[in-house]
Order: C-alpha cells, then sequence, then structure tokens
C-alpha cells in the first residue's frame, strides 16, 4: 500500500507526503532502486539534504546509468520543473553547500556536467567530505566512459 | 470455466461505462471502448501513460479516488471528478474506484470505472420532463403514459381526440400536442364550439363573404383558412351542431370547404385537435354526434383521467400552484400543513384540477400570517366533505337507514306526499315503500 500511496504523492508532487510512504516502503523493500530513486527527490526537496545525498550514493554506487539514464517523460521525473523553479527563486543561499549538493543530485537527472559543477562547487566549500569526493569521482568516470564512446 | 485475457476485455469493452486500470506507479495499463468514447482518447495513446497526463484534472493533484482508497480502505462510488478530455473540455464523470491486490495483499493498481455526468443530467432531465412535461405536471403513471404518447405522435398528422372531465387540462394536453408537432411552426388556433350559435361557428370555421349574413359587412377568413399548414385545436366538439359536424367531416376527409355564402371550394391542410368533455358513447346513442365524425376524429384517442383517479398527482400539483401563486401574490407561501394535504388528498375534486389550482388560490389568499396553509384556511366544502366521509365511514347501520329515512322524507317532500311517484322516482313498489314508511315511522 505505501509504495503505490508514495508514488500517487510523488506523481501529485506532494515530495512531503510521498516522503512518509516511500520511506515506509524502503524499508519493507531495500533494495527496490524505483523507490530510492523517489526519496532522493523527496529528501532533496524537503531539505534532508544529507538522506538524499546518501541514498544518491548508494544509488550511483551500483548503477549511475539509473539515474543519469532515466526517460524524465516517461518516467515522470519532477527534476526539470524544479530546477526550473529553483532558477526563478532567488532568495535562496546559494552559497550553502546544501544547496550545492541539492543542485547536484537534482542536475544528474538532467545533466551530468551541470551536475558535476555544483558537486565541485560544493567540494569548494566542504574539502574534506569522501561521500562528497567519491561522488564527484564517480560522475567523472560515467563521464569519461560517455566521453570515450564519442571519442571512439 | 476460466475466462481469457481476450474475452475479459471484450466483456469490459461492451459495458457503456469508461473503465481503466492503473499499475502501482498510476500508469494506464487498460482503457476500454467506453473510456475512448468519454474521454476522446484512443486505447492506444493512452497504454503505459500517467493517468495524470490522460485526465488532466487539478484532483489528480489533491483528490486522486486510488489514493483515497489506498487511505481509507473503502472502496469509492459515485464520486464526482472532472477531467479534461482530448479536445480540451471540462467533463464532469461520476466514478467508481477500488485498488487491485497481488496475491500477497499488496496493491498493485488501481480500477475506476467512470460514466459522463452530462449523460446522467441529460438523463435527469429527461425524467423531470416526463414528470413535467410542456407545462403539464403528471407523477402518475396516467399522465406519463400521455406525455409519453404525446412524444410518440410528435411525427403524425393524424386528427387526436382528447376525452377527459372538465378541468383534467384537455386544452394543455393540445398545446403539447401542437408544440411537440411538426407543425409547430405555424399557426395554431383554438376554438370552443360550445361558445358560438350554429350560424357564426360555421362562419368562424370556415369564413364568409360580404352580405352572406345581416353581419356579414366584408369578405372574412374562417379559422380552417388561416390555419392551413398548421393546427386547430376544437374545444368542446360534441357540443357542435350536427350540420357544422358535415363540413368539419368533409375539411377532415378532403381538406375542402366553402365560406358561408360563397360556392368556390377552398382547400386547407390542417391538423385537427378536437376535446370533449363529455361521455362521448352517450352522445353517439343519443345521436347528438355523428358516428362517422368521431371515427374520423378518433384516430388517436387521449383519455385524460380525472384527478380522483390519479392522486399521487396532487400533491406536486398542489406545489405548483403555491410556487405559481408566490409570484402572482408576492407572499412566500411555500408549504401546507400535513392535516391541509389530508383533506385535499381525500377530496374528490369533480372539478379536476381547475378545482384543485382555486381551492389553493383560495386558501393562498386567506393564509396572511403564516407561511404555511392551514387546513382550517381550506374553504368549507373541502373541510365538510372530509366530515362527511369520515362520519359515513363510521357509520354504524342505524346511520345508514337515518340516511336511507332523510332520502325517503326528501322524496316524499318532493312528491308532496304522493306516495306512488315517491315510489315510482325511488324504483321500488308501493308496498315496499309502504313497508319502510312504516319502519321509519313515516306513517302511522
Amino acid at each position: 500500500m505505501n509504495e503505490m500511496l508514495g508514488n500517487q504523492y510523488f506523481i501529485a508532487r506532494n515530495f512531503l507526503a510521498a516522503q512518509h510512504y516511500l520511506e515506509e516502503a524502503l524499508i519493507k523493500d531495500p533494495n527496490n532502486k524505483f523507490i530510492s530513486r523517489k526519496l532522493i527527490i523527496c529528501h532533496a526537496q524537503t531539505g534532508r539534504i544529507s538522506e538524499s545525498f546518501k541514498l544518491f550514493k548508494n544509488i550511483i554506487e551500483t548503477d549511475i546509468e539509473f539515474i543519469v539514464n532515466i526517460d524524465l517523460l516517461d518516467e515522470d521525473c519532477p527534476c526539470p520543473e524544479i530546477l526550473k523553479l529553483i532558477e526563478s527563486q532567488k532568495e535562496l543561499n546559494e552559497s550553502s553547500v546544501d544547496y550545492k549538493l541539492m543542485l547536484g543530485i537534482i542536475w544528474l537527472f538532467c545533466d551530468i556536467n551541470n551536475s558535476k559543477k555544483y558537486f565541485d562547487e560544493a567540494k569548494k566549500i566542504v574539502p574534506n567530505y569522501p561521500d562528497l569526493e567519491r561522488v564527484i569521482f564517480l560522475i567523472d568516470k560515467h563521464i569519461q566512459s560517455i566521453n570515450s564512446v564519442f571519442s571512439d | 470455466m476460466l475466462l481469457s485475457d481476450k474475452l475479459k476485455d471484450n466483456i469490459l469493452d461492451s459495458i457503456g461505462e469508461g473503465v481503466f486500470t492503473v499499475d502501482k506507479n498510476f500508469k494506464v495499463n487498460f482503457f476500454n471502448k467506453a473510456a475512448e468514447k468519454i474521454t476522446g482518447h484512443l486505447k492506444e495513446e493512452v497504454l503505459g501513460k500517467f493517468c495524470k497526463h490522460i485526465f488532466r484534472s487539478e484532483q489528480c493533484f489533491s483528490d486522486c479516488p486510488i489514493a483515497t482508497v489506498l487511505k481509507t480502505k473503502q472502496n469509492i462510488f459515485d464520486y464526482t471528478y472532472s477531467i479534461t478530455t482530448n479536445k480540451g473540455n471540462k467533463l464532469p464523470i461520476k466514478i467508481n474506484a477500488a485498488v487491485l491486490y497481488d496475491d500477497n495483499n499488496d496493491p498493485i493498481g488501481g480500477v475506476v470505472s467512470f460514466r459522463d455526468l452530462c449523460e446522467f443530467e441529460l438523463l435527469g432531465k429527461n425524467l423531470m420532463t416526463k414528470k413535467i412535461f410542456q407545462g403539464m405536471i403528471g407523477y402518475s403513471k396516467q399522465m406519463q403514459e400521455i406525455f409519453e404518447l404525446i412524444d410518440e405522435i410528435s411525427e403524425s398528422n393524424a386528427p387526436v381526440f382528447i376525452h377527459g372531465e372538465s378541468g383534467t387540462g384537455k386544452e394543455l394536453v393540445a398545446n403539447a400536442i401542437q408544440k411537440t408537432s411538426s407543425r409547430n411552426e405555424f399557426p395554431y388556433l383554438k376554438i370552443n364550439c360550445s361558445v358560438f350559435p350554429s350560424h357564426l361557428l360555421a362562419s368562424e370555421l370556415f369564413g364568409h363573404v360580404k352580405g352572406a349574413f345581416t353581419d356579414a359587412i366584408k369578405d372574412r377568413q374562417g379559422r380552417f383558412e388561416i390555419v392551413n399548414n398548421g393546427t386547430i385545436f376544437l374545444d368542446e366538439v360534441a357540443e357542435m351542431p350536427l350540420q357544422m359536424q358535415i363540413q368539419l367531416l368533409r375539411v377532415l376527409q378532403e381538406g375542402t370547404f366553402e365560406r358561408v355564402g360563397e360556392s368556390i371550394t377552398r382547400y386547407s391542410d390542417v391538423r385537427v385537435i378536437a376535446a370533449t368533455n363529455q361521455n362521448i358513447q352517450d352522445a353517439l346513442r343519443r345521436g347528438t354526434f355523428r358516428d362517422d365524425l368521431f371515427y374520423r376524429l378518433n384516430v388517436i384517442p387521449i383519455y385524460i383521467p380525472p384527478l380522483r383517479e390519479r392522486k399521487e398527482d396532487i400533491i406536486p400539483l398542489v406545489k405548483h400552484f403555491l410556487n405559481k401563486f408566490s409570484i402572482y401574490y408576492k407572499k412566500e407561501i411555500f408549504e401546507i400543513e400535513e392535516a391541509a394535504i389530508d383533506v385535499i388528498s381525500d377530496y374528490s375534486w369533480p372539478g379536476n384540477i381547475r378545482e384543485l389550482e382555486n381551492v389553493i388560490e383560495y386558501a393562498f389568499v386567506r393564509t396572511t400570517k403564516k407561511d404555511t396553509i392551514e387546513k382550517i384556511k381550506l374553504p368549507n366544502t373541502l373541510l365538510e366533505y372530509k366530515t362527511t366521509t369520515q362520519f359515513t365511514k363510521n357509520i354504524t347501520p342505524v346511520s345508514i337507514t337515518n340516511s336511507e329515512k332523510s332520502e325517503l322524507l326528501a322524496i316524499l317532500e318532493k312528491n308532496r306526499w304522493n306516495k306512488a311517484l315517491a315510489a315510482k322516482e325511488l324504483g321500488i313498489g308501493r308496498t315496499t315503500l309502504w313497508r319502510k314508511l312504516k319502519k321509519y315511522s313515516l306513517i302511522t
């Protein structure tokens, strides 16, 4: 019940309610990447950046393409709308590490290079953050693999 | 025997309600033919898409029916929802929703059946119009059959003969027939055959030429000429003089007539609706109404039952008249006491709806301080009728004999105590009368 209800709130863009039900669903089914992927966005949107980042790192450790190659339309991914909304909100604290991490996470659903840009900016603020370094590494690695395909 | 998926799809495609199912991500995985018809989306276009992108309802974001079922664990029935059709129109629908579960009782999707609410509204309107048809109120089966018949004959040009007691609404039925007919754009004239002397009736119906009679100072068209291609309503047709009946029969048979005082034959295509409050069979027996005319007119007979035979119409009519008089007298009286309703319902209404209307107006006018019609404000005729019938209902055999005694006395008085005449009027023998007189001590 929880996953389906979480899915409904997610497509209705009620991230707080979706987060509640998806968290319950993830406890029941901890390896469900679909639930995790939605929860990453929910946490990012409800200010629980560290939890979002943790789930995000777990996914890209095993399957970065699960985020990078998401079909935005087919999966009704809210990230493009979120980014559009963020761009229109100038009052946000653009220099905080959470803000950079959140943008890095959300951008990975839409554009890997922009994602890396925000993670790099976060690293400048917190240089000794191993999980962040690992995320940047994985993203770099994936960018290189993409580039190598094109250079071949 | 288990049904195949294809057969199940065929079954769901055959029903009138739109049906769609979604998976646990709210992507459509079934969409039946009725759903295609209602929404304007083709099945192929919607399968695999999120339902919110198909139905584009604001309620998808705030009030998803499947989410409600998930939360409440109660299926939803007849829930009003608004969707956007493929053409971009807002469409109100009534929906039922349920959640689909797997063998482990985990939700795996949802099913929604829905119906175009406009259809409901149309149905409701149709039902309303069946009860209030062309200004007539008829909740009773008899009246609804009449409304249905009027609908059925709307394409016909055949003559209609309306039978019914005075005040039953024969003219309203005639109006409805005309209004729903294919001739409704053409002239419609009414004539009460009982109010014209025979020579004037002929002039009214067929016209006259100058000099045809003393007051005929110029040529004049008759009603049949004026309403060419239209409809004429001949009220109280049984009162028509026999000579006129022959002329009317000719118009009905041939469509021809002559103006009074003229020999030129004229033609007119007129649909005739006739009405009478007389017992037409009696009139035929007495020879005051021609058989051949009767059969010509009685192609579509309509019998309007008296109000006493359709008591279920009384209260709706009372309400209708209360509304009417509220507007007319600018008084807000919309209620009527239960006791007053009892009196009204028990009354026999010999004057039918016309009498009921008069009674309500009388009570309405008399009601000054309250917003409810009270029993005591009803006319005495009704109140006494109630008393009499109640009295009669509780009557002992003595009362009956008392009534017989009164009747005897009345007839004896009328016949100046001539017992032979009284016996004749009572339809009893003189010996029987003598025995009764003895019994009631009316003779010594």
